[in-house]
C-alpha cells in the first residue's frame, strides 16, 4: 500500500481536505441512486 | 445527406483535427508525445477521461440500447464514484510518485519483468480488439448514409484515425477531446429538444415519458439479487465497481489520461470530476433512446432500423415475406396508436377502468409487433450470415436522418466522429504507449535518441492503428456492440486489477507466485464466460479476487516450502 504520507502531500483546493471531496463523491452517488429509484417508481 | 450537412461535417471535423494538431505542434520528445509532458489541468484530465470512455459506441449503442431494453444499463456505472476514490487514495499517488509512463512499469519494480510484460500483453490484446469495435461504429454511420459496404467506410474511418493520432500524439488527443466533448453536449441537447418538439401537440413530455415508463422502459433501478441478471443495483455497484477500477486503474488508455495532469491533485480531481458527472450523463444518453422510442409510439416506426440489411433481404428470395410482415407491423402499429391516445386521455380524465383496458391493448399490440420484427429479424439471419440481425446501433441514427432538420443532421454525424476520435486515438495512443514502453525500450533500453523514440513510436502507432482497422472489419457479427466491448474488457480486467491488487495490498507475495495465479485466474474466467456461469460484469470481481486468494495459497504453501527445501 502507498505511504499514508504520500495521500496527504499535496492538499485539496477544494473543501478544505481530500476525505470532504470523497464524501461529496459518495454523497452524491447516493442521491443519484434514490433520485434515479424514484424515477422508476414514478414511471412504472 | 444535404450539402449543408456535409459542410458542418467538414468544417467540424477539420476544424478540430487542425487545433488539435497546431496546439501539439512543439511535441519534440516521447514525454510530449505520450505524456502531454504532464501538464494538463484538471478539468483537461476529466474531460480528456471522459471523453475516452464515451466513444462513438456510447452514442450509437446506448440510445438503442434503451430503445429495445429500457434505461436499466445506467446501473452499470454505479460503482464508477467509489472506484474513483479508491483511484485516488491509491493507484494515482503510486503512478505519479514513480513518474512512470505506464501502469505496468510500476509491476516490475514490485514483482519482475515477467508480470510486467504478461499484464502489458493482456492489455494489448483486450485493448487492440476494443479500439477495433470503436472505429468499426462510426464506420456504420457512413455506411449507412453512403449505402457501401461497412468494409470500406471501416478502412476509410481507420485511415483519419491514424493519420490523426500519428501526428497529433497525447496533447493533441486531450486538447481536442476538450472540443470534442463540449460539442457533443451541444449537440445532444439539441437532438433532445427536437424529439420534444417533434411529438403530437396533445402529447407532452411527461406523457411521453409515462407511455415509455409503461412499456418498461424507464426502469432505471432493479434491486432483484439475481447473477444471470446483468443490469441490476448490485451487478452495478459491486460487479461495475470492480470493472471501473479495472479499467481506470490498469488500462493504460484511461491511466494515460490521469498521469498528464500537473499535479496529483489535478489528476485527482480530474477523477473526481468523472464520478461526479457519469451516471447523469450516461443517465440523459440513455434517456434520448427512450424519448425516441416514446417519439416512435405516435410516428410510424420502421420495422427495422438498418435500412442496408433489409434492402438485402428485400432483393433475396424472402422478398414476399418481407413485404407482409412490414404490412401487419404497419397495422398493428396504428392500432396501437389508438389505444396509447386513448389511455392517455382515460388516464387523464381518472376513468381507470377503461384506462386499464387501453393499457392492456396496447401492451398486447406491443407483444404482436415485437413478434412480427422477430420474424423479420429470423428472416434477416436466415438471408445471410453477414447481415446483421440486430439493429440496436441503428435505432438513434435512423431517427436523426429522417427528422432532424438540415444542418443539425450534420452535426450529429460530428459528434458521431468527433466521440469515435477522441477514444480511438486514446486507445492508439495507449497501445502505442505499452508498446514502446513495456516491450520496445524495456527491452532495448540502449538504444534511441529522442527524435528516433519520437518516430517509433508513431510507427507502432501506424502499426496498431493497421490492427485495429482489421479488427473493425469483422465487428459486425458482435451485435450490441457496446456490450461487446464491455464484455471484452471483462475477460481480461479482473486479472490485471487483481495483479495490481496483490501488488499494492498483498506485501508478502512475491512474482512466482502472481504469475501462476495469473495464468489459472485467466483460464477460468474465459471458461466461466464461455460456459455462462454468470453474468460478465462478475467476472472482473470473481477474476481479480481468484487471483488474490491463489497468489496467497501459491505463496504460502507452494513457493515458500520450495524456498524452505
Amino acid at each position: 500500500m502507498p505511504d499514508k504520507k504520500t495521500y496527504n502531500d499535496e492538499p485539496s483546493p477544494i473543501l478544505s481536505s481530500w476525505c470532504n471531496v470523497y464524501l461529496l463523491v459518495l454523497v452524491t452517488l447516493v442521491v443519484v441512486i434514490g433520485l434515479l429509484y424514484l424515477f422508476t417508481k414514478y414511471f412504472d | 445527406m444535404a450539402w449543408i450537412d456535409w459542410l458542418v461535417l467538414a468544417v467540424t471535423l477539420l476544424s478540430i483535427v487542425a487545433y488539435g494538431i497546431w496546439k501539439s505542434r512543439n511535441t519534440k520528445n516521447l514525454q510530449g508525445y505520450l505524456l502531454a509532458d504532464r501538464q494538463l489541468p484538471w478539468y483537461h484530465v476529466g474531460l480528456s477521461v471522459m471523453a475516452t470512455q464515451a466513444s462513438a459506441i456510447t452514442f450509437l449503442s446506448a440510445p438503442g440500447q434503451a430503445y429495445t431494453d429500457g434505461i436499466r444499463f445506467v446501473q452499470f456505472y454505479f460503482g464508477l464514484p467509489l472506484a474513483m476514490i479508491v483511484l485516488c487514495v491509491t493507484f494515482v499517488p503510486m503512478f505519479h510518485r514513480m513518474n512512470v509512463y505506464t501502469a505496468y512499469e510500476y509491476l516490475e519494480n514490485r514483482f519482475d519483468v515477467r508480470i510486467r510484460l504478461f499484464t502489458s500483453f493482456l492489455f494489448l490484446v483486450q485493448r487492440g480488439i476494443s479500439t477495433g469495435i470503436t472505429i468499426y461504429a462510426p464506420s456504420l454511420v457512413l455506411s449507412t448514409i453512403l449505402q457501401i459496404p461497412v468494409t470500406i467506410t471501416s478502412v476509410m474511418m481507420a485511415c483519419l484515425v491514424i493519420v490523426y493520432t500519428v501526428f497529433g500524439g497525447t496533447k493533441a488527443v486531450s486538447f481536442t477531446q476538450l472540443l470534442q466533448m463540449i460539442i457533443i453536449f451541444s449537440g445532444l441537447f439539441l437532438a433532445v429538444g427536437f424529439i420534444i418538439t417533434l411529438l403530437p401537440k396533445e402529447v407532452g413530455v411527461i406523457d411521453a415519458l409515462r407511455v415509455a415508463g409503461k412499456m418498461g422502459k424507464l426502469q432505471a433501478i432493479d434491486t432483484t439479487f439475481d447473477l444471470s441478471n446483468r443490469y441490476n443495483i448490485w451487478s452495478g455497484i459491486i460487479g461495475g465497481f470492480f470493472l471501473q477500477l479495472s479499467y481506470f486503474g490498469t488500462d493504460q488508455s484511461q491511466v494515460g489520461r490521469y498521469l498528464t495532469g500537473k499535479s496529483i491533485a489535478q489528476s485527482r480531481l480530474g477523477l473526481v470530476m468523472n464520478g461526479l458527472v457519469k451516471i447523469p450523463m450516461q443517465f440523459f444518453i440513455l434517456m434520448i433512446g427512450a424519448l425516441v422510442f416514446s417519439f416512435y409510439q405516435f410516428h410510424q416506426a420502421p420495422i427495422y432500423f438498418n435500412e442496408v440489411s433489409i434492402a438485402q433481404v428485400e432483393k433475396g428470395t424472402h422478398s414476399k415475406e418481407v413485404e407482409n410482415l412490414k404490412q401487419q407491423y404497419k397495422e398493428l402499429q396504428a392500432e396501437k396508436q389508438q389505444h396509447i391516445l386513448s389511455w392517455l386521455k382515460a388516464d387523464k380524465s381518472n376513468n381507470t377502468s377503461f384506462a386499464a383496458t387501453e393499457l392492456a391493448g396496447f401492451r398486447h399490440k406491443q407483444a404482436e409487433m415485437d413478434t412480427v420484427r422477430g420474424a423479420l429479424k429470423a428472416l434477416i439471419k436466415q438471408q445471410s450470415t453477414l447481415s446483421e440481425s440486430d439493429d440496436g446501433n441503428y435505432i438513434f441514427l435512423y431517427f436523426v436522418m429522417h427528422y432532424l432538420p438540415r444542418g443539425i443532421i450534420g452535426l450529429l454525424i460530428a459528434i458521431i466522429f468527433l466521440a469515435a476520435m477522441g477514444s480511438t486515438a486514446s486507445g492508439l495512443n495507449s497501445l502505442a504507449s505499452t508498446t514502446m514502453i513495456d516491450f520496445y525500450k524495456r527491452l532495448n533500453p540502449h538504444t534511441s535518441t529522442e527524435k528516433t523514440e519520437l518516430a517509433i513510436s508513431r510507427w507502432i502507432t501506424v502499426g496498431w492503428g493497421l490492427f485495429s482497422m482489421l479488427i473493425a472489419i469483422y465487428s459486425g457479427q458482435m451485435g450490441n456492440l457496446i456490450e461487446a466491448v464491455n464484455i471484452l474488457g471483462s475477460l481480461f480486467y479482473g486479472t490485471i486489477l487483481g495483479i495490481f491488487l496483490v501488488a499494492f495490498y498483498m506485501k508478502n507475495v512475491k512474482s512466482n507466485a502472481v504469475f501462476g495465479a495469473a495464468i489459472i485466474t485467466e483460464g477460468f474466467v474465459i471458461l466461466a464466460w464461455h460456459l455462462e456461469w454468470t453474468s460478465f460484469l462478475w467476472l472482473n470481481l470473481i477474476g481479480s479476487l481468484l487471483l488474490m486468494v491463489l497468489a496467497g495459497l501459491l505463496q504460502s504453501f507452494v513457493f515458500k516450502q520450495r524456498t524452505i527445501a
